[in-house]
């Protein structure tokens, strides 16, 4: 009797999580397949070939443009990471401790939700009026004299790609944070205070390490999302920023899919040891 | 001259934008005594509590520790030690790291924390679990460990936040009376909060009744208990009948009272004039059934109906039910009962000797009085 009702159980929840099973499959799985099959074929210079060569990944690794390309991917997502995380944990805080009312608190945070009501590259372009030559900020630096040009590192430079992987991003980091802040026990604050802590060690010793689950989730979202796009680069970077998905953008543009598909394949596995590194020190799960 | 485990409260009120949580509270806990601030829900206990530990502000008053007011003087600076009702371990650290957490916010060396720490988990016998962490614990011990961060901090003053409220009926008698004795054996100050009346009695030197944000009698267990100050603390302390009237005569040293219930009673005269309004009660093992008849105007005797028999072993609880009047308890001593049984229906008549009869002040604060009461 028991082995039936748990078999009906197997059977019950195994039809439950099909369709989410089968949609990963087939928009998900099958694609990254067909990428890594794609990376072992032959390209002759115009032309694709079926093949299973290592050659796209020799190319690859003894290229000197993939070291600075990964240096600059790195360089945008670790300073990406540090200000979301240092702006999405001081919202959070401020959202979770300082606000007493929980309508308020509500409120706010929707009101953060607001903007992606529309597309992030609708959100990216916003910037090219605000940054631009005869865009706000400048018109503002030379009618008070604070530089008689407009300045130019504003916009199509690297500073207008983090401005908006800031302002995107930034949620993705907070939204995590805030879930875990919000279930802290305030008794525990309470205690610490009781024992003596101060502010900061009340902070450090005790807000923080609860907060480690939320701090992976949200660096894993900031950390895929920023080594993946190539929106806010091409659109704000002005080709003077060169990043690993940038390069991969620009073979696929010229029908270069096999060395592309490889670019994508390593990066793919980049970011995912970075994940895995991340699962392994903190457990995600708790806080699930 | 104060004591340095003296708490003295003077003039206390704390108010919540319009509603009052405590209001013009004074009392002085004597140094090394184990008080019990004892009350229902709501009645302002846990913020007096809080004031003390410094986790409140008052809005009106002072707080004394040993003499020295220590209204802002921050938490961890006052000598005081709080046990949370949530035990308010921290998820994150062993149970050793819990306890040496103040010697870590000191910065005491690692050796030395952890040495000390592990004394002290010694005292509670907890010193095996010392590298589990709190949620692999049961809630007895996990409140073992919150007790040994407390007491690792060598408070003056240690305040429990109904501490027991979360263990079952078994570790909370077992828990209570090592409470006792921990609070014997260190000599220290406890202030412990709770709404369950047994407790308070069983293991304070002092009872503090409350009731919406006033204290209604503090005194000893006994004192509380036989000579409530109150109506309410009689009702709220349980194990009394409590009646009311109007003197209506005075003959030597008795005093007569006609019940707003039609009944007559008779009290120890102290001073009582014709005429005026009366609250008095008589203990519920202090009325005896009336074998045969007996002549219900010669007072303190009330008839009516068996409604309820509880053989309780040493004692049985009968519940008898009068028309349009308040029930009446009697708590009788089995062999005394068994001498003469009842079954329920029974027309009975209870009595009891005028010396018995408490005169009590009339309450006048909300009397709630849900709580954990003597049956």
């Amino acid at each position: 009797m028991v082995r039936v009702i748990t078999s009906a159980l197997r059977y019950r929840a195994a039809l439950q999580i099909s369709p989410l099973s089968l949609a990963l499959l087939f928009f998900l799985v099958g694609p990254v397949i067909m990428i890594m099959i794609m990376s072992f074929y032959e390209f002759t210079g115009f032309m694709t070939v079926p093949d299973a060569t290592l050659e796209n990944y020799i190319e690859l690794f003894t290229s000197s443009l993939t070291g600075v390309n990964y240096l600059q991917t790195l360089k945008m997502v670790g300073i990406t990471w540090v200000v979301t995380l240092v702006l999405g944990f001081t919202l959070a805080y401020f959202l979770v401790f300082d606000l007493v009312e929980l309508r308020t608190k509500l409120l706010l945070f929707l009101l953060c939700v607001v903007p992606f009501w529309t597309s992030s590259v609708i959100r990216m372009v916003a910037w090219v009026p605000f940054l631009g030559k005869e865009g706000i900020i400048n018109k503002f630096v030379i009618w008070t004299g604070i530089s008689a040009e407009p300045l130019q590192f504003l916009l199509f430079s690297e500073f207008a790609v983090f401005l908006s992987y800031i302002q995107i991003f930034t949620l993705f980091m907070m939204a995590p944070l805030f879930n875990v802040m919000a279930r802290i026990n305030r008794d525990l604050i309470e205690a610490a205070r009781d024992n003596g802590a101060s502010g900061i060690q009340i902070l450090w010793h005790v807000i923080i390490p609860l907060c480690k689950p939320g701090i992976a989730i949200g660096t894993i979202f900031v950390v895929s999302l920023v080594a993946s796009d190539f929106a806010a680069v091409s659109l704000l970077g002005g080709q003077r920023v060169g990043t690993v998905s940038i390069s991969m953008i620009i073979q696929m543009n010229m029908a270069q899919y096999p060395p592309s598909s490889a670019t994508g394949v390593i990066l793919l596995v980049v970011v995912l040891l970075i994940v895995g590194g991340i699962m392994r020190m903190v457990d995600v799960r708790k806080q699930l | 001259m104060a004591e340095h485990g003296d708490v003295e409260i003077r003039g206390v009120t704390k108010r919540f934008g319009p509603t009052v949580a405590v209001e013009d509270i004074n009392i002085t806990i004597p140094d090394g005594s184990y008080c019990c601030l004892l009350g229902p829900s709501g009645c302002g206990k846990t913020t007096l509590l809080r004031i003390i530990a410094g986790h409140e502000v008052p809005t009106e008053g002072d707080v004394l520790i040993g003499g020295e007011s220590v209204i802002g003087k921050p938490t961890g600076q006052r000598g005081t030690s709080m046990m949370f009702q949530s035990y308010a371990l921290f998820p994150h650290l062993t149970v050793l790291d819990n306890v040496a957490f103040s010697l870590k916010m000191k910065r005491v060396a690692k050796g030395e924390r952890r040495e000390r720490a592990y004394e002290v988990l010694k005292r509670v016998q907890l010193d095996p679990l010392a590298d589990r962490m709190p949620a692999q614990l049961s809630g007895g011990q996990q409140q073992r460990v919150a007790l040994a961060r407390s007491l690792i901090t060598n408070p003056k003053v240690l305040l429990l936040d109904e501490p027991l409220s979360a263990l079952d009926e078994f570790l909370r008698l077992q828990m209570r009376a090592e409470l006792k004795f921990i609070q014997i054996d260190l000599g220290i100050t406890f202030i412990h909060v709770t709404h369950t009346q047994p407790e308070a009695l069983a293991i304070a030197d002092m009872v503090v009744v409350m009731d919406t944000g006033r204290i209604e009698q503090a005194a000893t267990g006994p004192e509380i208990y036989d000579e409530p100050r109150t109506t309410y603390v009689a009702e709220f302390m349980g194990g009394w009948n409590v009646f009311a009237g109007r003197v209506s005569g005075v003959e030597n040293n008795q005093v007569t009272v006609a019940g707003t219930e039609g009944d007559n009673f008779h009290l120890p005269s102290n001073g009582h004039q014709v005429g005026q309004e009366v609250n008095f009660g008589v203990r519920r093992d202090k009325v005896h059934l009336a074998g045969g008849s007996i002549d219900l105007d010669r007072g303190n005797a009330l008839g009516g109906t068996v409604h309820a028999i509880e053989y309780q072993g040493n004692w049985v609880k009968l519940t008898m039910t009068r028309e349009q009047k308040r029930d009446l308890v009697a708590v009788i001593e089995d062999r005394e009962y068994f001498a003469n049984p009842t079954k329920v229906g029974d027309q009975v008549t209870v009595t009891w000797a005028s010396e018995d009869v408490r005169v009590m002040e009339r309450a006048t604060g909300a009397q709630n009085l849900i709580g954990e009461s003597f049956d």
